[in-house]
C-alpha cells in the first residue's frame, strides 16, 4: 500500500462466526474461571462477562491470531478488576511476594476452603490435581497456560500482563513447587 | 534453596531447558553450568518430570462447562447482535456492515418489526436460545436413521421429567413426520421439554415450556425458522431450518387441533 493512502479499519468479524469460534473455547475458559474463582456460580458469571466483553470488542481482535489467548486476556483482566473492586485480596502478585509465599508453602492468601473448594478437591483426587490446587495462583496460572493450554511465552505474558522474564521465572518456580507438591501428596496418601 | 549467583543468572532459562529433550542445546553456557551444578540439574529434571505429566494428562485435566452455560451465553450474544444490528441501522452504521450481515440484520428487523418492541425482543432471545438447542440436540440425539419412538413412551418421559400430562403426537401432525427423541433442555427461564421430530429428513423441534408472556411470533434467526403459540397453559415453539416455515405452520395448526 502506498505511503499515506487512507486506510479504512477492517470490518468487525461476523457476529455468528465470531460467536461460534469463541464458544469453541468455552470449556477452557470455564476451567480457568473455576481455578480463579473456586466457585462454579462465580466461574459461570466470569465466563459470561468475558464473552460479552469479547463480543463487544471483536472488531479489535486480529483475525489469524490466537483467539483463545485473546479471550484468556479478557478473562484475566476481568478477574483482576473484580478482585480490585471487591478489595478481597491483592490484585497483582508481585514476584518477590509470590516467591516468598511459595517457599513458605502457603497458597497465596486464599481464604479457608469453602464447601465448593472441598467438592472441587474431591473431584481432583489424584496427586497432580491436589498439588496444582495447592500452588499460589500466580504460579498455577503460568504453569497451566504453558503446560496444559500450550500457550506461547509471549501469549502468557500478554494474558497475565507481566514481562516475559517473569513468565519464565514463575514457570520454573511453579513447576518446582508442583513437583514438590506431587511428592508430598504421594507421601501423604496411604498405599 | 540455591543461593549461587551463577544459578540465579540461569534461573529463567531452566523453564525453557526443561521443555527440550536431553541433548538439545538451549544455551551452551547453561549446559556448561548444568554439568557442574547438581542443584540446577535436579531442578531441570523436576521441571521436566512435571511438564511431562501435565502434557500427558492435558485432556484429563480439562473441565467441561456445565450444561446450559453454552446455550445461555450464545443467547446473550445473539441478543447483543440483535441490539447491535438495530443500533447500526438506526444510526446509518448499517452501511458499513458486510452485505451478509446487513441482510441478516434486515431479516431480523423485518421479521420482528411488526411485534411490540419489548415482547418482540424477548421472543427473539427465546427463539435464539431454542434454535441453538435445536441444533445441539439434533447433533446428539437426532440421527436421521434413528428408530422412531412411540407417543406413549414420550408421554411417559414427560410425565417422569416434568410431571406433565401432555398428549404427544407421534407424527408431529404431518404425514411424513416421526418422533425420534425426547430431551430436557435448560433455557433462561427454566427447563423445557424438547421433542425431536424428523419430517422426511428435515429436523424439527417442538419445545414445550410453562406458559410465558412472550409474544406469539414467527422469528427467523441463526439460520432457523421458529413458530410459537400458547395453549393449555403452556408455551410451545417449533424450530426448523431456514426455509421450513410452511412445514412449521402446518405442524403448528395440526398440533393445536390435536391438543384441543
Amino acid at each position: 500500500m502506498p505511503f499515506g493512502r487512507w486506510r479504512s479499519s477492517p470490518p468487525p468479524p461476523d457476529a455468528d462466526s465470531f460467536t461460534a469460534d469463541a464458544l469453541d473455547h468455552l470449556d477452557a475458559l470455564y476451567g480457568t474461571a473455576l481455578r480463579l474463582t473456586r466457585r462454579p456460580e462465580d466461574a459461570q458469571d466470569l465466563v459470561q462477562d468475558t464473552y460479552l466483553k469479547a463480543f463487544r470488542a471483536r472488531a479489535r481482535f486480529t483475525a489469524g491470531t490466537n483467539l483463545r489467548a485473546w479471550l484468556y486476556t479478557i478473562l484475566h483482566n476481568t478477574w483482576r478488576n473484580r478482585r480490585r473492586d471487591q478489595s478481597r485480596s491483592r490484585v497483582e502478585a508481585d514476584s518477590e511476594v509470590v516467591e516468598i509465599a511459595a517457599e513458605r508453602g502457603d497458597t497465596g492468601g486464599l481464604p479457608a476452603p469453602t464447601p465448593e473448594d472441598l467438592l472441587l478437591r474431591e473431584a481432583m483426587s489424584d496427586d497432580l490435581r491436589v498439588a496444582l490446587d495447592g500452588l499460589p495462583e500466580a504460579f498455577r496460572e503460568v504453569v497451566w497456560l504453558r503446560d496444559v493450554d500450550d500457550l506461547s511465552y509471549q501469549d502468557i505474558a500478554t494474558v497475565l500482563s507481566v514481562p516475559m522474564g517473569t513468565v519464565m521465572s514463575r514457570l520454573a518456580r511453579g513447576r518446582r513447587q508442583l513437583h514438590a507438591g506431587v511428592l508430598a501428596a504421594r507421601r501423604a496418601t496411604p498405599s | 534453596m540455591r543461593i549461587n549467583t551463577e544459578c540465579d543468572r540461569f534461573d529463567e532459562l531452566l523453564a525453557l531447558e526443561a521443555e527440550h529433550g536431553d541433548g538439545a542445546v538451549v544455551d551452551p553456557a547453561l549446559h556448561r553450568h548444568l554439568a557442574g551444578c547438581p542443584a540446577c540439574e535436579a531442578a531441570v529434571a523436576a521441571q521436566r518430570a512435571v511438564r511431562k505429566r501435565l502434557v500427558t494428562h492435558r485432556r484429563a485435566l480439562q473441565i467441561t462447562a456445565p450444561p446450559g452455560v453454552r446455550t445461555r451465553i450464545a443467547a446473550k450474544l445473539a441478543g447483543e447482535a440483535h441490539a447491535e444490528a438495530g443500533a447500526s441501522m438506526a444510526t446509518g452504521w448499517g452501511l458499513r456492515l458486510s452485505p451478509l450481515a446487513a441482510a441478516a440484520a434486515l431479516m431480523l428487523v423485518i421479521t420482528v418489526g411488526v411485534l411490540p418492541m419489548v415482547t418482540g425482543q424477548s421472543s427473539v432471545v427465546l427463539a435464539a436460545q431454542l434454535a441453538l438447542d435445536h441444533v445441539k440436540c439434533f447433533l446428539i440425539d437426532g440421527d436421521v436413521h434413528a428408530t422412531p419412538i412411540s407417543a406413549a413412551d414420550a408421554e411417559a418421559t414427560m410425565r417422569k421429567q416434568h410431571g406433565w400430562s401432555v398428549p404427544v403426537s407421534a407424527t408431529g401432525g404431518v404425514d411424513d413426520g416421526h418422533l425420534v427423541a425426547v430431551r430436557e433442555c435448560l433455557y433462561s427461564e427454566g427447563m423445557a421439554a424438547h421433542l425431536l421430530y424428523r419430517v422426511g429428513e428435515t429436523p424439527v423441534s417442538l419445545f414445550v415450556m410453562p406458559d410465558t408472556d412472550h409474544a406469539v411470533a414467527s422469528v427467523s434467526i441463526l439460520a432457523s425458522d421458529t413458530v410459537s403459540w400458547h395453549q393449555n397453559g403452556r408455551t410451545h415453539m417449533l424450530v426448523g431450518p431456514a426455509g421450513s416455515r410452511a412445514t412449521l405452520d402446518s405442524m403448528a395448526r395440526h398440533l393445536q387441533l390435536e391438543a384441543r
